[in-house]
């Protein structure tokens, strides 16, 4: 298992060197000038280059990104162009929110979806079936941003059962956090559920035609048993390959949601970076992103273990 | 854009009957919080000379003063009042100014008393090239600063300066004084975001992209404010914005500047909204480098049909009419009855025809234009390109994002540009920013000439057009009629050579509750948010 991981890893290197080598150059291809996104636009060419010079823009590209590079090797992640804070201060305050947010959709999405799509399978092509499906196609097709709004109209505005914005202030303070956190996860987790109900629904299918169900209904086992234990289990395996890959589009998801409930997190970071050109908070930001991606995937291989012990690692 | 806009509008309208009027008490309400959201993604520095992002120097005003300041609530430029100076007197050539501090000021968190060596430090500091402050430039006019007594300051000028109270001195921007003791320990830099002022509020705690907090300051040379704790979240996002505005989550926000969007939050009973100056003007400038907009008379033509009643018809509540290039909030701004009536340039499709037949072009021509993806830019320009249809003229426009569209016009890459801008609320920095030769785009010490207007012959008679020496002359004018008569002389060369077509000017939209009271009438604001040291939130 160890070298397994030790393995996956270390392949990991170069997808993370070859995304910061293209975050790198990408952003310097957006146009604009971060100069202008610092000084504003009274701001006179001389004042400009001054401020190119101090942040190094001036040097060649290659020197740039080698620079870049050493630094990152070394844990460095820059310092805002803006507000010259160190990136890795920033994103240590905001990627816990991230974190919670994604894992709790997840979970959201899960505890929704699975159940949702062993329910439609099994009472396949009846109004129940269709029933799930058009929601399922509903969820899948619904903007993040629009259902974050919707759900904060309704349980933020019109029953004020949840707060309008922010994250909850103290981290450690759980309840205020937890509270400060359902509607956002909620927003992420619907949308996640149609994809898993989906997902779960036609593996699910797939694997009651299987013979080896045909065999556990013959040999006289309980539907309950048949269902649980041999064609769940089995129909699980794409389920999670998925939910690891989907991960990633949480995280963009989180852009949108982060921004509606004014929530702290590492998505909301991009996007204000992006505009302002912050090409360090930019580059740090897909960087880290890019690890844990990495990271979830690694826990998603590794996860496939307890749902088929056949698997094995080394 | 219309259906997401049609959307919001939807659980606005929605919204409303599910709040109901809330009852107001002349009381104070038990807890002095102020919660207010910016329509900005951040913050970029609390330091005077470096805050250029709406929230930076609106919030960074709760913390600092100026040597002089407009009356709180106020665009009253005729009557600025003492800040951190009690009086102040100009020598008789207009070149020394000598200001009187208040005694007993202090900085905030035990920095020690304000003295006139902060007022020196903060305009040389300002003047040092090596600090690289996007204001430095117009701190040139500054010879010296001398420091007579511990509660006297001289400025001396380099030439005499009419608006140099209004445009570098009055607390705005750069002209707040800053902590020399500060200064000090942080070095010859940005002073980012904690930083030590005199103001009725003190720097906090700040968490990026999402909120800065300020308490106030106990020892405030007006008094102790009634507010305790000032709240600023940074929510880009107009929908969630507006949703916990009206919740209650939130006593006061910068609104949209749009007016269907005032319409629609004015139905929530407790909502007052204060569409007030000092807004940005909008001109489309006209790049008179490029053919076939070196021709006066297509330039005069295209002026003809932007009209102003479309505009006006868009914008509606957040609407001012803007006829002359400075816009009409501003001092010295040129009367629309000192205008001759072809100066106007109303709507006038024939005779706009006919000037392009004259000049050759009646079979219509193409431009090109950048535009920003915010509305409020781009929604003029595709009314442009609507106008313009009928005289066969195609504007393509190319939407890019704010940063790149900043970039792009800066090196001169669009035929026309429309800029929104708000700045001193004087002729001198619209005219100097626009239309002085040296701010020409692409020269040293550019700025926003787009039109290339002082170094093109603009009318067609073989000679370079300039109104150079009309603003310096303006500039240097002691006697304020005199002054004006330059100034409006500025302004109809301008109208006559059309680099520009001047279309409006929007206000700024700030938004309350009714609970929220400001403590003075809000007639007008500088800067994107409430003057708040006499502010109150009442028992509601």
């Amino acid at each position: 298992m160890l070298t397994f991981i030790i393995r996956r890893i270390l392949s990991a290197i170069p997808t993370i060197l070859v995304v910061i080598s293209l975050v790198f150059f990408a952003v310097r291809g957006l146009g604009g000038d971060p100069a202008i996104a610092i000084l504003g636009d009274r701001a006179t060419p001389q004042a400009l280059e001054a401020i190119r010079e101090r942040l190094g823009l001036n040097e060649p590209l290659w020197k740039q990104y080698t620079s870049f590079l050493w630094r990152l090797a070394h844990g460095d992640l820059g310092r805002d162009l803006r507000t010259d804070i160190p990136v890795a201060k920033l994103f240590a305050r905001a990627v816990p929110y991230t974190i919670d947010l994604a894992i709790w959709a997840t979970v959201i999405g899960i505890l929704i979806g699975v159940p949702t799509g062993v329910l439609a399978a099994l009472k396949w092509n009846s109004p129940l079936d269709f029933i799930g499906r058009f929601v399922g196609i509903l969820g899948f097709s619904f903007p993040t941003f629009y259902l974050s709004i919707l759900l904060l109209f309704i349980f933020g505005l019109i029953l004020g059962w949840f707060p309008m914005m922010g994250g909850g202030g103290d981290y450690s303070d759980l309840g205020n956090r937890a509270y400060h956190l359902f509607l956002p996860a909620l927003s992420l987790g619907l949308i996640k559920a149609a994809f898993v109900m989906r997902l779960t629904r036609s593996s699910m299918l797939n694997v009651l035609h299987e013979d080896y169900v045909r065999t556990a209904r013959s040999k006289g086992l309980k539907e309950r048993v048949v269902i649980y234990k041999h064609a769940l289990r089995n129909s699980l395996l794409p389920v999670v390959t998925m939910i690891g890959l989907y991960l990633a589009v949480t995280i963009g998801g989180s852009i949108e949601v982060e921004i509606v409930f004014n929530r702290p997190g590492i998505g909301k970071f991009l996007i204000g970076a992006i505009q302002e050109r912050n090409y360090s908070v930019i580059q740090s930001g897909l960087v880290v992103l890019a690890v844990f991606i990495v990271l979830v995937n690694l826990i998603t291989d590794l996860s496939y273990a307890f749902i088929d012990p056949r698997i094995k690692y080394d | 854009m219309k259906w997401r806009f049609s959307f919001l509008a939807g659980l606005l309208v929605a919204a409303l009957v599910f709040t109901s009027g809330v009852a107001l008490s002349a009381e104070l309400a038990k807890e002095q919080v102020w919660r207010w959201a910016h329509h900005t993604t951040d913050l970029d520095s609390f330091d005077p000379a470096f805050g250029v992002v709406d929230g930076a120097y609106s919030v960074g005003s709760y913390m600092f003063n100026g040597l002089v300041r407009l009356p709180p609530g106020t665009l009253d430029f005729d009557n600025l009042e003492g800040d951190l100076a009690e009086s102040w007197e100009v020598s008789e050539d207009g070149l020394t100014y000598t200001f009187h501090l208040r005694k007993g000021v202090q900085w905030h968190k035990g920095y020690g008393e304000f003295t006139a060596e902060d007022v020196k430090y903060t305009f040389d500091r300002l003047r040092d090239a090596k600090l690289s402050s996007p204001y430095g430039a117009k701190y040139g006019i500054i010879k010296e600063v001398k420091v007579v007594d511990p509660y006297t300051a001289k400025i001396i000028l380099t030439a005499p300066s009419t608006f140099f109270l209004l445009d570098q001195v009055l607390a705005y921007q750069a002209g707040n004084i800053v902590c020399k003791k500060r200064g000090d320990e942080v070095g010859n830099k940005n002073l980012g975001l904690e930083v030590i002022g005199t103001g009725p509020f003190q720097f906090h705690e700040y968490f990026a992209k999402e909120k800065v907090i300020l308490v106030r300051n106990e020892k405030y040379f007006r008094g102790k404010p009634t507010l305790k704790r000032l709240e600023i979240y940074f929510m880009p996002n107009v929908a969630s914005r507006t949703l916990a505005f009206i919740k209650g989550d939130l006593d006061a926000i910068y609104g949209k500047r749009d007016p269907k969007w005032v319409e629609d939050v004015k139905k929530t009973p407790t909502v007052i909204v204060d569409a007030v100056p000092l807004g940005s003007g909008c001109a489309v400038h006209f790049n008179m480098t490029r053919k076939p907009l070196d021709n006066i008379k297509v330039r005069k033509a295209l002026a003809l049909t932007a009209d102003r009643k479309i505009f006006e018809q868009y914008f509606r509540g957040i609407y001012y009419k803007m006829i002359a290039p400075v816009p009409p909030s501003y001092y010295a701004t040129l009367p629309e009855d000192a205008t001759p009536e072809e100066l106007l340039y109303n709507y006038d499709l024939e005779k706009a025809k006919k000037l392009l037949a004259e000049a050759g072009f009646g079979g219509g021509f193409k431009l090109k234009a950048f535009s920003t993806t915010k509305p409020y830019y781009l929604a003029p320009l595709e009314i442009c390109k609507e106008q313009w249809k009928k005289l066969g003229v195609n504007l393509e426009i190319t939407v890019v994002d704010h940063t790149s569209f900043h970039a792009n016009i800066r090196k001169d890459m669009n035929d026309v540009v429309i800029y929104y801008a708000g700045r001193p609320p004087v002729a001198d920095s619209y005219l100097t920013q626009w239309y002085y030769s040296k701010s020409i785009v692409g020269k040293p010490k550019a700025i926003t000439n787009f039109s290339h207007y002082g170094d093109v012959d603009a009318d067609g008679d073989g000679k370079v057009d300039s109104i150079d020496s009309l603003i310096e002359a303006a500039r240097s004018e002691l006697n304020s009629q005199k002054q004006r008569d330059l100034y409006y002389k500025a302004q109809l060369q301008l109208l006559m050579h059309v680099p520009s077509k001047p279309l409006h000017e929007l206000t700024k939209v700030l938004v309350r509750h009714n609970y929220f009271d400001p403590g003075v009438e809000i007639k007008g604001s500088m800067i994107f948010g409430y003057p708040l040291e006499k502010a109150k939130i009442l028992k509601h």
